[in-house]
């Protein structure tokens, strides 16, 4: 893309980041609070947000993630909780920023002038997903690389978090385990 | 399970009275003698000080109560539940990560045990800068004493592991100095999982020291507790009025206590201690509460070793130094160290994404990484962040990144630089968007110089708040005198890291302790002078 448009699109952007806050706030729906899917309970993440890391992790995660389809499903179903919990556990400010974000990526509007991906999320091309990660990442406007940082943690962060992606990496995972992992946890 | 639960075990032979508020069903009024907010460093060491004065001590902590039986050695779920906002805590723009506690112990629960005294230039600096008195060299050491003896704090005495060693190598192939450092610990595994929880008890955290001494002292202990509110009158802090919290840590029940005591003492750390101050209109003339907020800002380098450095395991730090902290002339001084890096630490530092960060997390087995932690608040360059509340109400820490701090974090690089490659590294990376590893230390250099001081592209995170309740003698520039009672009120009182007027220079646990046995001694001894029996009016 040319620097020009691009810079343009970030300006769009950035006003596109601040009207989607604004009317998070203005139409109260900047809390989603519980939602019950499936007879799962998600705390903050919508449908469309599921579907967005659904569609995005596998791009964020290229390499990293388990090859076999089950798995890696299975893999990424695990993230999308975690990240629901994770979210919910950010004070207020945090969690705003993250639920504005959300708004922003689901608007078609918003999401291509922002992202450059124009289809839904569930129809775009790895190709186009990771454009748009590189696009933020390196993005000269500070509020998208917040939003990469943002994204980029949540999901490596629920990935390497899990016993499946140790091997990947090397880690034998926590020494003397029968001894010291006593899951009393899973036990209350 | 084959490690006993010391906490549990004690609470229920010597029946401790523990209150888990997400189980309350209704509203409660508690009086005690004293009141003390938060249950880490320095609320640890003060509720133990003043039970055995013989005071009636209550204990408030927002976190819940996790005991070895919780700690798994599994980041994820340590993140979420010891961690301030699961471990995702940032600065206001987000820029800076924060790593803080939030558990019964505070902090000391996953810290990784290093243990220094506050060094002297600091001290001298706060009594010629701030008039903070009794801060001397030779009027603290037997506090520091005191708590070392308490906490079992010693040099490391095995052999650092190869993440710590590498940092020593590197430095003696420069002539630069280092030295092994304390840690509180007693009959250590040597694991690697501090930042988790310790499974063993072996650390000396709160949780497994002073909280159980003021349990046993007949101290009561409410947690999932979140101090919302002082209420003053006159010049008096008259209750406390809390939320109790849902077994989620965060969402109020419903459930309100009160607590009310002739004195208070605010131990809720840094960023959390201004929060209450801030959210209870606290009397503040001079605009001073949550100014001067120190964090020691952090960057790494990564370098990529031949050989297995394993740097999951083993005591995460045990080798320090200290050759670019003092006498640096007009340079930020920061110390040199080196973090733990299991898979999820390691991942989120990076910054990257697809098949570039599969390629640098495959070789996790062989990262050497270095940290350096700016001594940030002793220059007109770097006055620290300030506290203030976002629409929730919620404290929030705006901690600017000024040239004179950039071009620290720029020296820091290099230096760090230097070290990885002189201790054999074959490939070194600044943690920075637009640094990659680069194989000799000349094109390294260049890269650094060349990195963009912007924020969200440099990654900077930091485990030390410092300041916010600064401590001096001028009402003007400070929130707490020299004993840590609040200028504008008799009876509260500030005593954690929250009153340092600047960064310590140090980790700085072992500085919170000491000043903490000396704030809380005096205070017992006041107390129990004037002390009349509970629930009288003085």
């Amino acid at each position: 893309m040319e620097r020009r448009n691009f810079l343009k699109l970030g300006l769009m952007g950035t006003a596109a980041l601040t009207t989607v806050g604004l009317t998070g706030s203005l139409v109260g729906c900047s809390d989603t609070g519980t939602s019950v899917s499936n007879g799962q309970t998600w705390k903050v993440l919508r449908a469309q947000d599921r579907t967005f890391f659904r569609s995005v992790a596998p791009v964020m995660l290229k390499g990293s993630l388990p090859d076999n389809k089950a798995a890696q499903t299975r893999a990424i179903e695990t993230m999308i909780e975690n990240i629901d919990l994770a979210i919910f556990n950010l004070g207020p400010h945090s969690k705003k920023q993250m639920i504005d974000l959300f708004m922003l990526l689901d608007m078609s509007v918003t999401r291509g002038l922002t992202t450059g991906v124009w289809s839904s999320w569930d129809k775009a091309s790895a190709e186009d997903i990771d454009q748009f990660l590189h696009r933020w990442r390196d993005s000269s406007i500070g509020l998208f690389r917040l939003a990469y940082n943002g994204l980029n943690k949540l999901m490596v962060a629920t990935w390497y978090g899990q016993p499946a992606s140790w091997q990947t990496v090397q880690y034998p995972g926590p020494p003397y385990a029968d001894v010291l992992v006593t899951g009393s946890v899973q036990e209350k | 399970m084959a490690i006993p639960d010391i906490f549990k075990q004690r609470s229920a032979n010597e029946n401790w009275s523990i209150t888990d508020c997400s189980k309350l069903s209704a509203n409660q009024t508690v009086e005690a003698d004293v009141i003390i907010v938060g249950s880490g460093a320095g609320g640890g060491v003060t509720a133990e000080v003043l039970s055995q004065a013989g005071l009636n001590v209550v204990i408030i902590e927002a976190g819940s109560l996790q005991t070895s039986d919780d700690f798994n050695l599994d980041e994820m779920e340590a993140y979420g539940k010891l961690y301030q906002e699961g471990a995702g805590r940032t600065t206001k723009d987000g820029a800076i990560s924060i790593f803080q506690g939030r558990t019964v112990g505070g902090t000391t629960v996953v810290n990784w045990t290093s243990s220094f005294r506050t060094p002297t230039p600091t001290l001298d600096f706060w009594n010629k800068e701030f008039g903070v008195e009794g801060v001397s060299h030779d009027d603290m050491a037997p506090y520091f004493a005191q708590m070392e003896k308490r906490l079992n704090v010693e040099k490391w005495a095995m052999p650092p592991n190869p993440n710590n060693q590498l940092l020593k190598v590197g430095c003696e192939k420069n002539n630069w100095s280092w030295s092994v450092i304390p840690r509180n610990v007693a009959g250590c595994w040597d694991l690697g999982y501090c930042g988790t929880g310790c499974p063993t008890n072996a650390k000396q955290s709160m949780l497994v020291t002073t909280i159980p001494e003021a349990l046993k002292n007949g101290a009561r202990l409410f947690h999932h507790c979140s101090a919302e509110k002082l209420i003053f009158s006159e010049h008096k802090v008259e209750s406390v009025e809390c939320h109790a919290l849902d077994e989620d840590r965060y969402t109020p029940t419903g459930v309100k206590l009160t607590f009310k005591a002739p004195h208070i003492i605010l131990s809720g750390g840094s960023i959390n201690n201004p929060g209450l101050l801030l959210r209870s209109d606290a009397p503040d003339p001079h605009n001073r509460i949550g100014k001067r907020t120190t964090i020691h800002p952090v960057n790494a380098n990564l370098a990529l070793m031949d050989e297995k450095v394993n740097p999951f395991y083993g005591a995460p730090q045990s080798i320090y130094s200290d050759e670019f902290q003092w006498n640096t002339g007009d340079d930020m001084g920061f110390k040199l160290e080196v973090p733990p890096i299991h898979p999820v630490m390691g991942a989120q530092i990076l910054g990257f994404h697809g098949e570039e960060l599969a390629g640098i997390m495959a070789n996790l087995s062989r990262f050497q990484t270095t940290i350096a932690l700016l001594r940030d608040g002793f220059h007109e360059g770097s006055q620290g962040g300030s506290i203030e509340l976002d629409q929730g109400g919620r404290p929030i820490l705006d901690y600017p990144l000024t040239d004179y701090i950039w071009q620290g974090l720029r020296k820091a690089h290099h230096v760090m630089a230097e070290i990885q490659f002189a201790a054999g590294a074959k490939q070194v990376m600044p943690l920075h968007h637009d640094g990659k590893y680069y194989s000799n230390l000349n094109d390294c250099k260049a890269a650094i110089d060349a990195l963009p001081q912007e924020l969200h592209r440099q990654r900077i995170m930091t485990a030390h708040l410092m300041g916010g309740c600064s401590m001096g003698k001028d009402p003007a520039q400070s929130v707490v005198d020299s004993n840590a009672k609040f200028h504008h009120a008799d009876n509260l009182y500030v005593i954690d890291g929250s009153l340092f007027p600047t960064s310590i220079g140090a980790n700085p646990q072992l500085s919170i302790y000491g000043m903490a046995l000396k704030q809380a001694t005096r205070l017992a001894q006041t107390l129990t002078k004037s002390q009349t029996p509970a629930g009288a009016e003085a």
